[in-house]
């Protein structure tokens, strides 16, 4: 076991470090924002802490400070972002995440222009790493329950529908927005923490595919799609090693096949099997108790309807 | 329930609006009084959702105004008109796939209940507990009053149309709206269904709550609404009580076409 902990330690700590990013694009699929900008976040919360760290800043309030400041300039951006609807907010968010690569490549001394910056002190352990990806689900699982879950599923299924039961459609998915944003920039900096280095690559065209495909294949209704398609997607090529340098081509097969063929991704798949499989696995319950598997009938509100008024007179 | 206030629950003043330069209302003035049962026909195209869409505010008026309890609702959006204590269902059910009948109709009581504090409805669970529980309990006794409770666990797709058009509505009574809006409620329903639909928009009515019924079956809106609207090409053509109001001319001649007023 310790053995193979410390020969996979790279794998683990880049799938830890990709699970708070998957989620940040699943938050927004989910809530009908086809948005890549967490990515572009995750570049900037990468650098940021990188610099802030290496002019001697502490590492905790080096990686507040970009998380919240990316949080903030999200939620500025979007406000003429989120009138854009579907694959025109991608494309827009898309060519976002491409400037900031631009930008670092020719931010000169401070950004380390094309090689990036190198020899960022080391900040967090596997355990640190574990903790963050474990806040970013917390917070995540929480936005699908409740009132603020049903509102955000609700967008997804019509915007007329949500704001006509009183939510405010805008302020919901500006925050998705910025949420999501620190959650990119939340695991930039734990990136450029583990590894010490980051290129202006790091969060260019390659990162939007491998994080998309995460979110997809795991499925997006659910944190949990999210958290799946992480694993897949970290120990996939290690499974696979011939897959080598067509590990992107893969990739892109297994989301055309995905979105074609199980559009609810592994998750959905799950779901569905459980379903299926569900009634078969419990043979042995006493008959007619309960009916279908769901919780009893609750008699409190019927108790609770008013008595019924006399009906008008048809005139 | 409610007191009579005398300012109308809604007041339409010279609606137009312009849909690529077609007229789909043009010069529309309508009031509708606190507590009762407002029905609004028409042919085919002539105005009614269109209508519907502009009081709730999810199509902007070309010109003309709309009040809601007395207050001029024109900058203001769908969400706030929503939180004056309008509900309204839509012409093509809008349901949530992934979620049950009861947490669909769940949807409709969030906002009264929780208000609208993102930061805690998200980070806070021991302060959306109680508020949790009052949401499910208005949501059930919606879904109660449609008798929908045995379903409240189903997913809403594998249910019947009509049943679907159901939760739509239980969707917009668990808000406990003092002004609703029900475009087409019983489209697709069978005729037992529209029945029942019918005895509850009347209990509603009894109850206070005002409404505005846009529907097909003017059978239907002559037995249980207190005055008709007839629009026809973006007119508002006729406004009388149901029996009189199918009986004018107008009226006959946009529903059954020139030349047929004998027949009616």
């Amino acid at each position: 076991m310790n053995s193979w902990y410390f020969s996979h330690l790279t794998l683990i700590q880049g799938m830890l470090i990709s699970v708070p990013l998957a989620l940040s694009v699943q938050i927004a699929l989910r809530s009908g924002v086809f948005s890549f900008a967490s990515i572009g976040f995750y570049g900037v919360g990468a650098y940021g802490t990188g610099i802030l760290t290496m002019r001697g800043w502490p590492v905790l309030p080096a990686m507040l400070l970009m998380i919240v400041v990316s949080g903030l300039v999200a939620y500025l951006m979007s406000a003429p972002l989120i009138r854009l609807r579907g694959l025109y907010l991608g494309m827009v968010t898309f060519a976002f995440d491409l400037i900031l690569t631009v930008v670092a490549t020719n931010g000169g001394e401070l950004t380390g222009g094309a090689l990036g910056l190198l020899g960022v002190p080391l900040g967090i352990g596997t355990g640190g790493l574990l903790a963050a990806a474990l806040v970013a689900i917390l917070a995540v699982s929480q936005l699908e329950r409740r009132a603020v879950g049903r509102a955000l599923v609700g967008i997804k299924a019509s915007e007329e529908l949500v704001m006509s039961v009183g939510v405010d459609l805008k302020s919901r998915k500006r925050t998705v927005f910025a949420i999501s944003a620190a959650l990119g920039a939340l695991s930039g900096s734990l990136y450029v923490l583990t590894f010490s280095t980051v290129q202006p690559t790091s969060a260019g065209f390659t990162l939007i595919i491998t994080t998309l495909t995460m979110a997809v294949i795991g499925g997006t209704s659910s944190w949990i799609g999210a958290v799946i398609g992480t694993v897949i997607i970290t120990w996939l090529p290690t499974l696979a090693a011939t897959i080598g340098e067509y590990q992107h081509l893969v990739y892109g097969v297994v989301l055309v096949l995905v979105v074609m063929y199980a559009p609810e991704g592994v998750l959905g798949a799950l779901r569905w099997l459980w379903r299926r499989l569900a009634p078969r696995l419990r043979p042995a319950r006493p008959p007619a108790l309960v009916p279908s598997g769901g919780p009893p009938p609750d008699r409190g509100a019927a108790a609770r309807a008013e008595p019924v008024p006399a009906d008008r007179v048809k005139g | 329930m409610s007191a009579v206030t005398g300012v109308p629950s809604l007041e339409v003043r010279d609606a137009a609006v312009n849909l690529g330069g077609v007229k789909a209302l043009d010069g529309v003035s309508l009031t509708v009084q606190e507590g009762r049962l407002y029905g609004l026909a028409g042919p085919n195209g002539s105005g009614k959702s269109t209508l519907l869409a502009a009081i709730s505010r999810l199509l902007d008026l070309t010109s003309g105004s709309i009040l809601v309890g007395g207050a001029d609702v024109m900058r203001r959006s769908p969400f706030e008109v929503a939180r004056m204590g309008l509900a309204r269902t839509f012409q093509t059910v809008r349901l949530m796939p992934q979620f049950s009948v009861l947490e669909n109709a769940m949807l409709g009581a969030d906002q009264p209940v929780y208000g609208s504090s993102f930061v805690r409805q998200w980070l806070m669970p021991w302060w959306t507990r109680s508020r949790e529980a009052s949401v499910r309990a208005r949501a059930e006794a919606a879904l109660e009053r449609l008798h929908l409770m045995d379903l409240r666990d189903e997913p809403p797709l594998s249910l019947s149309y009509g049943v679907q058009r159901k939760v739509e509505i239980a969707r917009a009574l668990a808000a406990e709206p003092r002004l609703l809006l029900l475009d087409e409620p019983t489209a697709g329903m069978n005729r037992a269904e529209r029945d029942e639909i019918g005895e509850l928009l009347l209990r509603l009515r009894n109850e206070g709550v005002t409404q505005v019924l846009v529907e097909h079956d003017l059978k239907m809106m002559v037995d249980i609404c207190d005055h008709l609207y007839v629009l026809d090409s973006g007119h508002l053509i006729a406004s009388a009580r149901p029996a009189e109001c199918i009986r004018e001319p107008k009226v006959v001649e946009a529903y059954l076409g020139r030349g047929r007023r004998a027949a009616a």
